[in-house]
């Protein structure tokens, strides 16, 4: 199975930012362990909310060019719920999948997405969460 | 007090400039090395000066051309003569539009195209958003002659205020959508082998899908000046102090008294 790799070019919403190269060795060695190979990365714009690198791999993956994408992290996908769906509806509808290398996770399956979304929720609302014991 | 002079009014207004090769020797030098490392590579039973790069897609196939253009990168990479040749094709240039105290990027790339190849495409983009200082400038070096799709299209400068105002907007949808936007004001970059091209990489550029019949092999490294504000793409990881003036040391190495 082929994956696209997806990396990003600017802090992502948790306030973190890693080196492209790391990035693509996270998402190289994630691919690697469940024995996919992995296209050359996409970088996402660094203009703040800007999805643009994301919907052309959306409409890439639509067209067959490869199974799946592969994330840099959880924490690149778009904060508006309508935008995570095009990508959701579009893996359940083609039989793709999405990887996100630095949490291992993988989404095929209506259930995967369900427990993605709860996910997200929780990381969002950690920000609340005192940072100091 | 007059600030810049015709060079770099044109690399203002333009956002490139394209000149011969101040170092004709040094154009030679890095042909004749991929060359002679492609012969090697591909186990070619001729003289290296008979490779004709436009023609290499008939000596490559397309799923080994990955492969190929890596190992040659990391050849390009160790060889030191290389880089030195590669900035003294356009040593003067340089010192006029970045400066004289330099950084100059740890690798450079080597992009080959071959004819209707779908897998070597860098869609519109400026570097500046993916991680790039403003403050870079790309020296693109072709191996062959370029001209239309063979070549790298650029965004005219005159165009920026446009195309800042219509990005602004948000009504583009993808990548693709945004090359179709800008279609029409984009320019390809039309440039011979002995030539040098320098842009400003703030303007948005990239490349088709090949599709005259020649192989487009062309070089590219970016240079800044040495104390200009980095991004993402820091000194150290990726950009290597290349000129440093005495005064610089001697302010680098200095100590109060006492
Ligand atoms: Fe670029």
């Amino acid at each position: 199975m082929i994956f696209k790799g997806y990396i990003s070019s600017r802090k992502l919403p948790d306030g973190t930012i890693n080196h492209q190269k790391v990035q693509n060795l996270v998402i190289r060695d994630a691919c690697e362990k469940r024995g996919y190979e992995f296209k050359l990365s996409s970088t996402e714009y660094g203009i703040k909310n800007c999805f643009l690198t994301y919907f052309q791999l959306i409409k890439e993956l639509k067209a067959n060019k490869y199974d799946g994408i592969a994330f840099y992290s959880i924490a690149q996908l778009p904060p508006q719920k309508k935008d995570r769906k095009k990508l959701y509806e579009l893996i359940l509808k083609k039989k793709k999948t999405a990887l996100f290398s630095l949490e291992n996770i993988l989404i095929k399956h209506k259930r995967d997405m369900n427990k993605l979304e709860i996910f997200l929720k929780l990381k969002d609302f950690l920000k609340y969460s005192p940072k100091k014991i | 007090m007059k600030l810049y002079n015709k060079f770099e009014k044109n690399f203002i207004n333009k956002g490139f400039i394209i000149n011969k090769s101040e170092n004709p020797k040094s154009t030679r030098y890095l042909s004749n090395f991929l060359k002679k490392r492609l012969v090697r590579l591909l186990n070619l039973k001729i003289n290296f000066k008979n490779l004709n790069l436009n023609q290499l897609h008939l000596y490559v196939k397309s799923n080994e051309l990955n492969k190929i253009r890596l190992k040659l990168i990391s050849q390009i990479n160790k060889d030191l003569k290389f880089r030195r040749n590669y900035f003294l094709v356009a040593k003067n240039m340089i010192h006029h539009i970045v400066g004289n105290e330099l950084a100059m990027q740890i690798n450079i790339n080597l992009s080959i195209q071959f004819p209707n190849d779908e897998s070597s495409l860098l869609p519109i983009h400026s570097d500046t958003w993916s991680g790039d200082s403003p403050f870079e400038s790309v020296l693109w070096l072709p191996m062959v002659n370029c001209y239309r799709t063979k070549s790298m299209f650029i965004l005219e400068a005159k165009k920026m205020d446009y195309f800042n105002k219509t990005f602004s907007k948000k009504s583009i949808k993808s990548v693709d959508d945004l090359y179709s936007k800008f279609k029409k004001n984009l320019k390809f970059i039309k440039i011979n082998y002995g030539e040098f091209l320098l842009f400003n990489q703030n303007l948005p550029h990239g490349n088709l899908i090949n599709r005259t019949n020649e192989t487009r092999v062309s070089l590219n490294c970016r240079f800044k000046g040495l104390f200009t504000p980095y991004m993402q793409k820091d000194l150290g990881s990726f950009f290597s102090p290349l000129k440093l003036r005495a005064a610089t040391k001697l302010g680098l190495d200095y100590k109060l008294p006492g």
